[in-house]
């Protein structure tokens, strides 16, 4: 299975922040939405928008125990962490949970050349691996039950 | 592969906080251990022993924070916990695992043996497992495409 399928299920739609945007607008977005990161883009002198970081709930935790300062005091590009790491659209799920297992993160947003084509999570990984394996599971029981034949159209 | 198997990779030790403790101290804990939840727990009436109570996690301090502006230093773990919990039991497979987190859309499970906490599993724990299993279901399948195309040409 590849990213592009997981984005066709769960849709493109990105959560963006600007990064100097305070950390309690960041926090109200994220519980809002019931999401775990917002992607932090500013515009160019294009008028293009452009990804400068990723802020995750671990990102405002962290800067509140290393900073003990009200959220409305801290920015988000104080916050966020800059180095981000992303997968192509033409990725696969494996490649993504490499990844996410490799850098302990959450979060890929994906990109189709520059384009920034929409995020995945950890959860929206789990939740097409889980329907995959269904999937395999439904056919073999079918399979398994003599209909071969229908199986084999289908596949 | 069934969730025994993964405590038993990962360890069983689960970190715990007791219910009055302030807010601030939970993501010290969080942070200083790189995790994403703690078992609440507070002593039983028989002493040694201690009884779950609930879970905290990073969601659930954020969104104490902005629905009713809780200030760490001032609240309470037992504010901001979920008690609702989603458990599952050692012998649960991992499909199943992966259902319920979907479903309830949480990313730790308390893995309860008879009552008792044996462990915790997270979603991070459940994507390596199938990342393993992935690799090496890869390597068979690639091995297998090797002997028959030995064998045909």
């Amino acid at each position: 299975m590849f990213v592009s399928n997981i984005l066709r299920t769960k849709g493109t739609e990105i959560h963006r922040i600007d990064p100097n945007a305070t950390a309690d607008n960041a926090v109200e977005e994220l519980v809002k939405y019931n999401v775990g990161s917002l992607v932090v883009c500013e515009l160019d002198e294009d008028g293009e928008s452009r990804m400068v970081g990723i802020i995750t709930e671990r990102d405002l935790l962290r800067a509140q125990a290393a900073r003990p300062k009200p959220l409305n005091q801290l920015l988000v590009r104080e916050v966020m962490s800059s180095n981000v790491i992303t997968l192509s659209l033409e990725g696969t799920l494996h490649d993504a949970m490499g990844m996410m297992t490799q850098h302990r993160i959450r979060h890929l947003p994906v990109m189709n050349e520059d384009q920034m084509r929409g995020i995945i999570s950890i959860g929206d990984i789990v939740k097409a691996h889980h329907d995959e394996l269904e999937m395999e599971n439904h056919y073999m029981k079918s399979y398994i039950q003599g209909e071969g034949a229908d199986v084999g159209t289908l596949l | 592969m069934i969730l025994y198997g993964i405590l038993k990779d990962k360890g069983f030790h689960v970190r715990s906080i007791g219910p009055s403790t302030t807010l601030d101290e939970a993501v010290e804990e969080l942070v200083r251990f790189n995790i994403g939840s703690l078992v609440v727990c507070e002593p039983t009436s028989r002493g040694a022993d201690v009884h779950m109570i609930g879970i905290i996690t990073e969601r659930d301090i954020l969104r104490a924070q902005a629905t009713h502006k809780a200030r760490l230093d001032e609240s309470t773990v037992a504010n901001a916990m979920t008690t609702d919990l989603i458990t599952a039991e050692p012998g649960t497979e991992i499909e199943v695992a992966m259902r319920l987190m979907t479903k309830h859309r949480v990313r730790h499970l308390p893995v309860m043996d008879g009552g008792r906490l044996l462990g915790i599993v997270s979603i991070g724990d459940v994507m390596k497992a199938q990342l393993q299993e992935l690799t090496l279901s890869t390597w068979y399948m690639s091995r297998e495409l090797a002997d028959r195309n030995g064998m045909w040409t």
